[in-house]
């Protein structure tokens, strides 16, 4: 049974590793990220017998709570030596700049559920999984999400757009 | 949904890609170009054939030829930059339409082909824009179409199973994660399609006319 298990956990383990790894390096600093993925897998060890068939979603759900965890005790310990938390937020969008600025202005629930369909391609329906919640809800979820990332970033181009065409100080005719 | 334009703009800023575009390495000839804002851009090994596209393919015919100017692809914004930097010839051949999406291809100057796959006829989204710009003598770099590379995919971008495919592949398969078959289409003309195939595809493979799976290629990988 315990050798099952370990094959199990091995097959998991060795198909899941990068998907996982890349979930976690996009959402935490780079120094974090080994001691997070080693942590998910160990849930995952641990909770084998109630891993569903396709694990992936699974396994994702484990790493976000580990995430939330890290980033709880970093607010412990920011607020313990009096820094500010907010600072620990890792954000990074870095290739595109507005579409960073506007990705920034989101709430964290939007954010995680688009970072699911872009960045782990996940369907809605897996995505769900990962986030806890009934598909039509992250349904709901994604689509007010986007909409609200499409009118952060028209707001964002049409300020830079005003300001390259503001008229020079000294005027200008053609 | 990967497809939708702030989605593709979202995915390109994924700041760890499961496939990092490699770098331009001058000198070897090979360049890739990935994700654009209503498609995808590929580039795949050249194939160094004399003649025309239809020499190359083995099409029965040489299709219609369009302006490139006047295709779809030229109309949205990230793919004509992407057709000008891969250096798309003038003109294209659209050889075929299936199921609703429609197959262009067409050689540069120097022998590379590059391909388009429109799946969304008149409109901005779902198409995408590839060309060979390898060096089909690099060693681990096949060229396709070839034995090793026998299928130019263009199905990882929009919901579709769909691309071209090198004489002697008879049908391209997707399969979901776990290695099951979820929708197949033959190969007609060179190319196959599949436009609404059930959701979940995560790699293809080409079947030669016996049914041997002489090809597979997961999405993870690069195109």
């Amino acid at each position: 049974m315990q050798r099952h298990a370990k094959s199990r956990f091995d097959e998991i383990y060795r198909r899941h590793l990068d998907d996982v790894t890349r979930y976690v390096r996009r959402r935490v600093e780079a120094d974090a990220v080994e001691d997070l993925v080693a942590e998910t897998f160990v849930v995952c060890w641990r909770k084998l017998d109630e891993l569903p068939s396709e694990a992936l979603p699974w396994l994702y759900a484990v790493a976000r709570n580990t995430i939330a965890n890290h980033y709880r005790a970093s607010a412990r310990r920011d607020a313990a030596a009096g820094a500010s938390p907010a600072g620990s937020v890792f954000q990074p969008v870095e290739q595109d700049d507005v579409l960073a600025r506007a990705f920034a202005h989101l709430s964290e629930t939007d954010r995680e559920v688009l970072r699911l369909v872009a960045w782990e391609q996940l369907s809605l329906r897996d995505a769900a999984r990962v986030l806890g919640c009934a598909p039509v809800a992250c349904r709901v979820r994604f689509h007010r999400a986007r909409r609200r990332l499409a009118a952060e970033l028209q707001a964002l181009e049409a300020r830079d757009a005003a300001a390259h065409s503001r008229p020079h100080p000294e005027g200008a005719t053609s | 949904m990967r497809t939708d334009p702030l989605i593709a703009r979202l995915a390109a800023a994924d700041p760890c890609p499961a496939t990092p575009p490699p770098a331009a390495r001058p000198g070897r000839g090979r360049r890739t170009l990935l994700a654009a804002v209503a498609a995808a851009v590929a580039a795949v090994p050249a194939v160094g054939l004399a003649g025309g596209v239809g020499g190359l393919f083995g099409f029965s015919t040489q299709g219609r030829p369009v302006a490139t100017g006047d295709t779809p692809f030229s109309q949205v914004s990230g793919l004509d930059e992407a057709m000008a930097e891969l250096g798309f010839p003038s003109t294209l051949q659209l050889i075929a339409s299936r199921d609703g999406i429609d197959f262009y291809a067409a050689r540069r100057a120097d022998g590379h082909v590059c391909v388009a796959v429109d799946a969304a006829p008149g409109a901005a989204a779902h198409k995408g824009v590839g060309c060979d710009l390898g060096n089909p003598s690099l060693p681990g770099e096949p060229a396709f179409p070839s034995p090793e590379r026998p299928i130019f995919d263009f199905s990882r971008f929009g919901g579709h199973l769909a691309g071209f495919a090198a004489d002697g592949v008879s049908t391209v398969e997707l399969l979901d994660a776990g290695g099951n078959v979820i929708a197949s289409a033959p190969v007609i003309d060179n190319v196959y399609a599949e436009a609404d195939p059930p959701a979940g595809g995560a790699a293809v493979e080409a079947l030669d006319a016996e049914g041997t799976v002489v090809y597979e290629r997961s999405f993870d990988q690069t195109p």
